[in-house]
This record gives C-alpha cells, sequence and structure tokens, in this order.
C-alpha cells in the first residue's frame, strides 16, 4: 500500500512516468561517461562537474542534496566520484539510477586502463597524448578554482562562522601538508571536522537548555 | 584461485580507502606490492603516475590494471566490483540513517562538520592541482619541484575560466577543449 502511494505522487500518468524514468536512467548513464572521461585529477573534479552538471543545469538536486551527498561520499570508503555519482543518480532514479551512474563512471577508466596495459609501448611514445593531458589539466584546474570561488561565496553568504572557521582550516591544513609534505590528510580532517560539528552541536544544545533554564528562574 | 584472491584483496583495499583517491596508496601497497606481490614497487609508482594522467580515482584503475595482469579481463572485472562493494553498502547505510535521522544533534552536527571540512578539501585539491598545471611541480614527488612556468597552461586555464565562469559553456565540454588547445599550442 506504501509502495502504491509512493509512486502514485512520483508520477501522476503511470505511463509517461515510466518512459520519463527511463529517459533519465539513459540521461543519467550518458552524463556520468561523459563527466567520468573528462575528470582527471581526483575526485574532488568529478565533483565540481557532477554539481555543474546535475545540480545547475539539469536541476536534479538541490544545492543542498549536492552538499549532503558530497558530505557522505567524503565520509565513506571507496571513490568519492564514484560514491557521489552513485547517490545522485539513486535520489533521481532509484535503484536503476545508481547502476547507471556507478557503470557510466566506471566504463572510460576500465577502457583506458586496458588498453594502455595491452598498448603501452605503443602509446608511450605519443607526444600527443602527452599534450592533450596537460591542456587538459590546466582545462580542470580552471573548472575547479571556479567551483572554490562558488564555495567560498557561498560559504561566506550565509555567515555561519563555524562553517566559515571549519572551511579555512579544512583548507589549510590539507593544502600545507599535500603541497610541502606530499601527505594526503583528507581522512584527518574529515574525523576532526565530524567531532568538532558534534561538539558544536552538544555545546549548542546545552547553551539553549541553560539559558531556557536561566530565563525560568 | 586468483579471482577469490582478487575479490578480498579489493576488497580490503575498498574498504580501507577512506578520504577518496590518494587514500588508497598506502593500503594499496601494503597489499599489492608487499603481500601478494602482484606489483613490483617500481610498477606501482608508475601506476600512481599513469592514474593522475587518465580519468578515473587511482584505486580503480589500480583495481582494473591488476586485475588484467593477474587475472586477464575478468580479473580486472572482478577487483574492480570488489572494490566497489564496501563504498557501496556503507555509503548506502549512512544515506539513509543520516536521511532518518537528520534531525538528531548527533547526526547533525556530524553533517554540520563535515560540510564546510569539504568544501575545504576542495579548495585545497584545486590549489594543488592549479600548481601541478601552471608550475609542472608535482604533489606526489615533492623532492622534484622544479618551478618553471607554464606560459601555454596558464592561457588555456585562464580562456577556460572566462568560459566557464562568463559566456557558462558546460565544463566537462572546456575541459575536452582545452585538450584540443594543448594538443594545438604546445
Amino acid at each position: 500500500m506504501k509502495e502504491n502511494v509512493k509512486t502514485d505522487e512520483n508520477s501522476c500518468d503511470k505511463q509517461s512516468g515510466k518512459n520519463k524514468n527511463v529517459k533519465r536512467i539513459v540521461k543519467l548513464f550518458l552524463f556520468a561517461l561523459y563527466i567520468s572521461a573528462a575528470a582527471f585529477g581526483g575526485g574532488f573534479v568529478s565533483l565540481s562537474l557532477i554539481k555543474e552538471n546535475y545540480q545547475k543545469r539539469l536541476k536534479w538536486v538541490t544545492e543542498e542534496e549536492t552538499a549532503d551527498f558530497s558530505a557522505i561520499s567524503q565520509a565513506s570508503p571507496g571513490s568519492i566520484a564514484i560514491n557521489l555519482s552513485m547517490l545522485v543518480g539513486f535520489k533521481v532514479a532509484g535503484v536503476l539510477g545508481a547502476l547507471a551512474t556507478v557503470l557510466g563512471s566506471l566504463i572510460p577508466p576500465f577502457f583506458v586502463i586496458t588498453a594502455l596495459y595491452y598498448f603501452y609501448d605503443a602509446i608511450k611514445h605519443l607526444t600527443l597524448i602527452n599534450y592533450l593531458m596537460k591542456g587538459m589539466q590546466a582545462g580542470v584546474s580552471a573548472v575547479i578554482l571556479s567551483l572554490v570561488v562558488d564555495l567560498w561565496k557561498s560559504a561566506f553568504n550565509k555567515k555561519d562562522k563555524f562553517s566559515i572557521v571549519v572551511l579555512i582550516v579544512a583548507f589549510l591544513i590539507s593544502a600545507i601538508s599535500q603541497f610541502l609534505f606530499g601527505v594526503s590528510t583528507v581522512i584527518y580532517v574529515v574525523i576532526l571536522s565530524a567531532v568538532l560539528g558534534v561538539a558544536f552541536s552538544y555545546i549548542n544544545y546545552f547553551k539553549a537548555k541553560r539559558k531556557a533554564n536561566g530565563d525560568k528562574s | 584461485m586468483i579471482y577469490l584472491q582478487l575479490f578480498f584483496a579489493y576488497l580490503q583495499i575498498g574498504l580501507f580507502t577512506i578520504g577518496g583517491g590518494h587514500a588508497a596508496i598506502p593500503v594499496a601497497q601494503s597489499v599489492l606490492v608487499d603481500g601478494y606481490g602482484w606489483l613490483t614497487v617500481k610498477e606501482f609508482t608508475d601506476m600512481i603516475t599513469l592514474s593522475e594522467m587518465t580519468p578515473g580515482p587511482f584505486a580503480i584503475n589500480s583495481a582494473t590494471y591488476v586485475g588484467i595482469k593477474t587475472g586477464g579481463i575478468l580479473g580486472g572485472v572482478v577487483a574492480t566490483l570488489s572494490f566497489l562493494i564496501p563504498s557501496v553498502v556503507i555509503c548506502f547505510s549512512l544515506y539513509f540513517i543520516i536521511k532518518k535521522f537528520r534531525r538528531q544533534k548527533f547526526i547533525s552536527g556530524f553533517m554540520a562538520g563535515i560540510k564546510p571540512a569539504v568544501s575545504g578539501l576542495i579548495s585545497a585539491a584545486g590549489f594543488t592541482i592549479a600548481l601541478t598545471a601552471l608550475f609542472g611541480a608535482s604533489v606526489l614527488n615533492q623532492l622534484k619541484i622544479n618551478f618553471n612556468f607554464d606560459l601555454i597552461a596558464f592561457i588555456i586555464a585562464t580562456l577556460s575560466i572566462i568560459a566557464v565562469r562568463k559566456i557558462k559553456i558546460n565544463p566537462v565540454l572546456v575541459i575536452l577543449l582545452s585538450g584540443v588547445l594543448g594538443v594545438l599550442l604546445y
């Protein structure tokens, strides 16, 4: 019974709803394929592309959802890019949607590595590919810097001091450790920020409680 | 049974890769190089360089590569899918837990802490990627930093920024176009 109510909510007309869903799943697959082929340089690049495509252009997920999904992907094991596209796919079209985005994200790297494995010696000397990669790397850095500008703008617009401090500290720790020492501290930054967030939420709660008690007496 | 070994090896790597991408390196090294001996140290570092140059996360690329090397194409498929199992399970569990208990202080605090941290981590990644592209300073080989300013990369990056922010061309297209531009200019 509950299932019926749910599907009725999602699509008024069953037939057109079904078609729409199939179309969405195909589109999810193609987008995942496209994003995965262009995103090299790590999960954060895919994150910015996913944000741009699904949130800004298609409007299939809201900014709030993207932020939630990014946080979950970051806190889960595995690749952030795949986790994130899996969650977006699930949100948009259920289990099949998640399957479509995961397959779409896996195919490009799988083929590239398979090709490299069998034809590495032939490809190794092609400077053309090297130049292609260099150009793409410059493009990637531009895209990710553009996302960074958006993220900082949105953080400062919200005027939430806690978020701004965490953002800056996370940036500094990660950038300094990565660039100066070549060590990835991502996991520690995530744990630290989660602990701080939980602590802060309890502190706020008790402060509010004490204030309420104080007002009473 | 090589497929079973691949399955367990990548299940383990998948479980301990927390924080994405390069977080897999230490685990992968202990499993692939020291444990099973599927890769030599040289092959392993080549693998890291290769992943920097190609699309796809390091862990997935290494799964494909090691799988093919030890068990053919099917091995590649097995290793890649095994790597995904822990992330699918944990990611969806977190998703449903957070959805259900998002009003709880613990969960809301957890999310409130991680969200801005992810923005900070993205910024740091952007910073290092841009430095690598413009100055050729490799993030992974700290000892070999040589600051050669790359004018062509700078031009491509500037054009891409304009394309993304002012003209609002799809960033995926911008990245592919900047690759073409790289071939033409270098």
